[in-house]
């Protein structure tokens, strides 16, 4: 409505209406279940997780080093030339202080993501992950952080073997 | 008078049940990396556009779109994607290089299949929420209801068919897309456990995984780098009522409208004037239709399906290759253009200089696409 438009033409449903079955209404609830091919580089990086390691790919065309890991150099278009560990620390490329959760509710006690641009690994090259042992108000970009590694019993190659990064 | 499109290189990789050691990223990257070698070009710097054809539901991501540049050379240059079958892709490269947008476009499509868990789930996604999802029906349930009425109307019956299921999977045999092939008896297609009757289990190709790109060139281009390529003589695509929406149930006007449009493009005759042709066989029954639909007649649709005339399917078709879901168009087209140049390995025909591939975008669409190439040559 505004101040041209006073009432739209046509029947408003009502939700009694349709409560009551007057018009069809269908209601249709399906599960998509997929099981991606994780391929080379990633297998590799989340092996490498699994064992409290970050693992990238290096262009020696560009001297980029890419993690997450590519097989294949964007830029370059060629395939990467070799694996390179890198370390487990970082620094905040950016973050957010959040307040919902997946289902779009409220969360009292906001979780910190962030970007965090991997030490080894070119500039601009990060992983998107959690912030934990520390303020939201203390959170700054450019603050320096270090891998909080799940116990080794508990990891299973995937990046939430990483619980969240701390301040280093 | 239009400027002339080639294609000036082809690349592909995979063409199996399942691929486990490389991710659909990767996979497209082997594909586009080979095409790229074979036509010459550093997509970095030569090729002008970029056509992906991919369906979300089938990637199991949404806006799929967004993830295809950096695999197939395309960061930060122009990319496109269409939810649609590799031919449409083609279409789009044709308007792009005509349009002055781009001298060298890339066309890239692939199944991932395997990926999707739930297939059923997927296609019943596609039906109508309120008319067709609820009574349980599936493509292959659609497909089933559509080969009866087909073999109704057309007088083809199950031995026809199954003689034509027979002649794609023993064509497949000697070809290593292949991954369907086999020696069949007519008895044993006819007789196999139906799916969803008289649809039974070798009428429907299986699905299989694999990606392809193809390069494709303007005729000044192919000239100034004195390239190889095969024409593209006429290409198009149409979308008509599907029949469990009030479309023809026996008969697929997208495909007859399709092949007209082409044949005016190329000024050519009748389908018999192709000396192959890769025409879709998804489900068994929708080879003898396309074929019924495009003009040719019932005994001719008898002989070429059993191979007793022409040259039709030498690859072994989806049924014997696979079902390569938005890929099918391509594979179709790569098979005519090794043909055309003469380096299709054991399926080569003798003396192919033209070619046509009709692909279907499958249940429950009313989509297809033609494509007419002929031995180019034109910067030799
Ligand atoms: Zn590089």
């Amino acid at each position: 409505m505004s101040s041209k438009i006073k009432e739209y033409r046509g029947t408003e449903i009502g939700l009694d209406e349709v409560k009551a079955g007057k018009y069809l209404f269908t209601n249709y609830d399906t599960v998509l279940r997929y099981s991606w091919t994780s391929g080379v580089a990633i297998s590799r990086f989340l092996s490498g997780l699994k064992e409290g390691q970050l693992w990238a790919r290096k262009c020696n065309n560009c001297g980029r080093t890419l993690i997450p890991p590519r097989m294949y150099c964007e830029e370059c278009y060629r395939p990467t030339d070799e694996w390179v560990r890198v370390k487990d620390t970082g620094t905040v490329n950016t973050f957010s202080i959040s307040y919902v959760n997946n289902d779009a509710s409220r969360r009292k006690k906001p979780i910190l993501v962030s970007v965090i641009d991997i030490d080894g690994a070119s500039p601009g090259m990060g992983i998107l992950h959690l912030l934990g042992g520390v303020e939201p108000k203390k959170v700054r970009v450019g603050m320096k952080v270090k891998a909080v590694w799940k116990k080794k019993s508990e990891r299973e190659g995937a990046i939430t073997d990483i619980d969240h990064f701390e301040p280093a | 008078m239009h400027e002339g499109v080639g294609v000036v290189g082809v690349g592909y990789e995979g063409f199996r049940p399942a691929i486990t050691d490389i991710s659909t990223r990767e996979l497209m990257f082997e594909a586009a990396s080979k095409a790229y070698a074979d036509a010459g070009v550093d997509p970095r710097k030569e090729v002008g556009s970029f056509i992906c054809c991919t369906e979300d539901l089938w990637e199991g991501w949404s806006i799929t779109d967004e993830m295809v540049p950096d695999q197939v050379g395309g960061a930060r240059r122009p990319v496109c994607t269409i939810p649609g079958d590799g031919i449409v892709g083609i279409g789009h490269a044709v308007m792009h290089i005509r349009a002055g947008v781009a001298e060298v476009v890339a066309v890239e499509a692939h199944s991932k299949v395997a990926d999707v868990l739930d297939k059923r789930a997927v296609e019943n996604l596609a039906l109508d929420p309120a008319f067709h999802r609820v009574a349980g029906a599936d493509a292959d349930v659609l497909a089933g209801l559509e080969m009866s009425a087909f073999m109704e109307a057309s007088g083809f019956g199950r031995d026809d068919i199954s003689r034509a299921v027979a002649f794609e999977k023993r064509s497949a045999m000697r070809n290593s897309r292949a991954s369907y092939g086999g020696i069949f008896g007519t008895k044993e297609v006819s007789g196999a456990d139906a799916v969803a009757d008289p649809l039974r289990r070798f009428d429907k190709s299986e699905f299989a995984e694999g990606g392809v790109v193809i390069v494709l060139a303007s005729d000044a281009w192919i000239r100034r780098h004195h390239a190889e390529a095969v024409s593209v003589d006429g290409v198009a695509w149409r979308s008509s009522t599907p029949w469990q929406d009030g479309g023809e149930v026996s008969f697929s006007r997208y495909a007859r409208d399709c092949f007209a449009s082409v044949k005016k493009q190329s000024g050519g005759e009748g389908f018999g004037s192709f000396d192959v042709a890769e025409i879709d066989d998804t489900y068994s029954y929708k080879l003898l239709q396309h074929l019924l639909s495009i003009g040719v007649g019932n005994e001719e649709t008898r002989e070429y399906s059993t191979g007793k005339r022409g040259n039709l399917n030498p690859s072994g078709g989806s049924l014997g290759c696979g079902n390569l879901i938005e890929a099918n168009g391509l594979h179709k087209v790569l098979e005519c253009v090794l043909q055309l140049r003469g380096k299709a390995g054991g399926n080569q025909v003798k003396r192919a200089r033209s070619a046509l591939s009709v692909s279907w975008r499958g249940h429950p669409t009313g989509s297809g696409a033609a494509i007419a190439l002929s031995e180019g040559g034109n910067g030799r």
